[in-house]
């Protein structure tokens, strides 16, 4: 009788999951249960109808990036603990020198006696290699250490694993640096000048790479530049006043690709919110993919100098037009490197992913000269309105047992809807600018704001950063923030904003600067 | 019952990646199962920001172990509500004391409305409260399945139970749940 009813039970349940059958539906097919069955399937209805438990955003922000730091470390150890050319090589010499250790069945053929003796040439040189791969820049056996890299550069032929290759030798760099400061040797400014160009290489590198292996590689980009701040701070207190320029700098540098590698996995690893009811369709939601414009009359003065566009999957037939518009779809990557040396005023061809492939150097950092041209009149900042912040609702708390506490109860949630550009001051959205146009006006409405900051950054089509601008919002309003071009207006082309609020992106919207 | 819907073929796929290490499987991964593992944690300990520590743990352990699981044994989910209960366990064995609120001391206040809480909504901290006057068991199988909506299946995969034992622990969770609120009110 009573697995009877725990049967019907369960099978209640299961049907009114279904969302298909109501309560007395449900009810009527166990007549012989039902005064036993309502009280319970009503208990569980107004469980299930209790709202979910509401984590903050930022405890699920930290979790995030918590976890990934992890995968990442994960990944790199794996990679350090698979063997080495090395040791590999001498599992093949093993193979190879084994009949020359073990009594032979037939007598050692002449090919396989000159395999052998290659062996034993191959092993020599190895073992040179293996020594020099312990070697510190002051050691005369340091420059095989490097030629043995660029040919195990030379010898991979996918973004992504050169990627990895120069991410690794990045770390060993600093490893170098390390050791010879531990041993008072002060700081090479060679060996920092070579950490900071296998970023740049190892960036650059990451631009080119597939969708899909590039969050993995940003993230232990991510991870290796976090440990290289570690590193250089604490170098950087124990060093001559000699050395402390050579730091800065490079420091400065590490800063720069951490906030890029962030920001691309940010972009890359968080699911774009769904556009909200309030939010007008009329705009573009980011896509991955960008149409490029034309990046020779940078709009703005105040990007970084290392221009240039990402990799550019046009088709290798293509002809190169002065004004590339439209032909080829680049991803967009926010602070990827240049593939090539060039100013920013120059027309550039796009490259074709295939083909020859120009490392980058250190002449990529040449300042472009651009004046300020444009200024960005902020709006009013909201002033703290008199509608109070929310507070959570907690129960009175008459339990003596710290075991017992109240759990937070959240109030309504601050919130930033209807992200917009426009053409006028909290005007309705726009999503195509004409030529000329010297204002563009980012718009948005908050509520239940207290103090909490919203950011605002603006890229071109290439990544270049044009504008950062952070809020401090209280209570409920529109916010509407003027962007201004110089002389002559925004430049044709395609231009991203991105929201952030709570570290993370919660809305991009795209919008286009069309040709006269 | 998830936050976005996903099939057991990406499962699959999303799981082989997440032992290769990849980011944006782990990422997936976390998007998705979040909310389910911290509401069961919610549930089950004394505030907010120790069940989103433990929720964050979670993901780690599943980093740390990902390379063992098979999907011979438990589905991924499953699997993931079953580490979670092991470091709530943890963590209560870690910090021993008094946990079961005695029913006299868990009595609601009154609020306004109705006096039958069951013509009114239950709220979180309600909620909480009656479930610390239920047995362990009884909680979690409360939480799994009415909470995160697992099936009696699921559940009995999470708890280590035959699905029968589910089915009889889920009666005698709700004849008791039903007691507690009707004392309530």
């Amino acid at each position: 009788m009573r697995r009877g009813l725990e049967h019907a039970l369960n099978e209640c349940l299961s049907q009114l999951n279904t969302g298909e059958l109501g309560l007395e539906e449900v009810l009527a097919r166990y007549p012989e249960h039902e005064a036993e069955l309502r009280p319970l399937l009503r208990t569980a209805m107004l469980v299930r109808q209790v709202p979910q438990a509401v984590p903050s955003p930022q405890a699920k922000a930290a979790g995030r990036q918590r976890l990934l730091a992890a995968v990442a470390r994960k990944r790199r150890e794996k990679v350090q603990a698979r063997p080495g050319l090395l040791r590999r090589l001498g599992q093949s010499a093993a193979i190879l020198v084994q009949p020359l250790v073990q009594p032979q069945r037939q007598p050692l053929r002449l090919a396989q006696a000159i395999a052998v003796l290659l062996v034993i040439v191959s092993l020599i040189s190895a073992g040179t290699v293996a020594v020099a791969a312990g070697s510190l820049p002051d050691s005369p056996l340091y420059p095989i250490k490097l030629t043995t890299e660029r040919v195990q550069l030379a010898l991979t032929t996918t973004p992504a694993g050169k990627a990895r290759l120069h991410i690794t030798y990045s770390e060993r760099r600093l490893q170098e640096a390390r050791t010879l400061w531990e041993a008072g040797k002060g700081l090479s400014e060679a060996t920092v000048q070579a950490i900071k160009s296998e970023n740049v290489a190892a960036r650059t590198a990451i631009g080119r790479a597939s969708e899909q292996e590039r969050p993995n590689l940003w993230a232990d980009f991510a991870l290796l530049t976090e440990k290289q701040q570690k590193a250089l701070e604490e170098m950087k207190s124990k060093v001559p006043p000699s050395d402390l320029e050579a730091i800065e700098e490079a420091l400065e540098a590490i800063e720069e690709h951490q906030s890029v590698a962030t920001e691309a996995m940010t972009v890359l690893l968080t699911p774009t919110p769904a556009p909200r009811p309030t939010d007008t369709p009329a705009v573009y939601v980011y896509a991955e993919t960008l149409t490029p414009g034309p990046t020779a009359t940078p709009v703005l003065p105040t990007f970084t100098p290392t221009p240039v566009r990402t990799v550019t999957p046009a088709p290798p037939t293509a002809t190169p037009v002065p004004t590339p518009t439209a032909q080829a779809e680049v991803p967009f990557q926010p602070g990827v490197e240049a593939t090539a040396t060039n100013t920013p005023q120059a027309e550039v061809p796009f490259q074709p992913t295939v083909g020859p492939v120009v490392e980058p150097s250190p002449t990529l950092t040449a300042t472009p000269t651009l004046t300020p041209t444009v200024t960005l009149t902020a709006t009013p900042t909201p002033m703290p309105t008199a509608t109070p912040a929310p507070t959570p609702t907690v129960e009175p708390t008459a339990t003596p047992t710290s075991q017992a506490e109240v759990p937070f109860q959240p109030g309504p949630a601050a919130s930033i809807t209807n992200c917009r550009v426009s053409d006028a001051p909290r005007g309705d959205p726009v999503s195509e600018f004409p030529a000329g146009t010297r204002t563009v006006y980012i718009v948005f409405d908050f509520a239940y704001m207290a103090g909490e900051e919203v950011e605002i950054r603006v890229y071109n089509n290439v990544g270049h950063l044009l504008l950062r601008e952070v809020r401090t919002l209280y209570g409920e309003e529109t916010a509407s923030i003027a962007f201004r071009a110089g002389e002559g207006g925004f430049a044709p082309g395609r231009y991203l904003v991105n929201f952030y609020h709570l570290g993370g992106v919660i809305r991009t919207i795209i919008w286009d600067v069309t040709e006269t | 019952m998830y936050e976005k819907d996903i099939s057991r073929q990406e499962e699959r796929e999303l799981i082989r990646r997440a032992k290769e290490c990849d980011s944006s499987a782990f990422a997936r991964l976390y998007e998705h199962y979040y909310q389910n593992i911290y509401n069961y944690i919610y549930y089950r300990v004394p505030n907010a920001s120790l069940a989103e520590d433990l929720t964050s743990d979670v993901f780690i352990k599943v980093l740390e172990s990902i390379d063992s699981f098979t999907f011979r044994g438990l589905p991924f989910s499953a699997w993931l509500f079953r580490i979670a209960k092991n470091l709530v366990a943890d963590y209560f064995r870690s910090h021993p004391g008094p946990v079961d609120l005695p029913l006299e001391e868990g009595v609601l206040p009154a609020e306004g409305g109705p006096s039958d809480i069951f013509e009114r909504e239950l709220t979180q901290q309600q909620l909480v409260r009656a479930l610390n006057n239920l047995t362990e068991d009884q909680q979690q199988v409360i939480i799994l399945r009415f909470v995160d909506g697992l099936s009696s299946n699921d559940v009995a995969q999470v708890l280590g139970k035959s699905e029968g034992a589910i089915k009889s622990l889920q009666h005698r969770a709700l004849t008791s749940l039903n007691r507690i609120l009707e004392e309530f009110s």
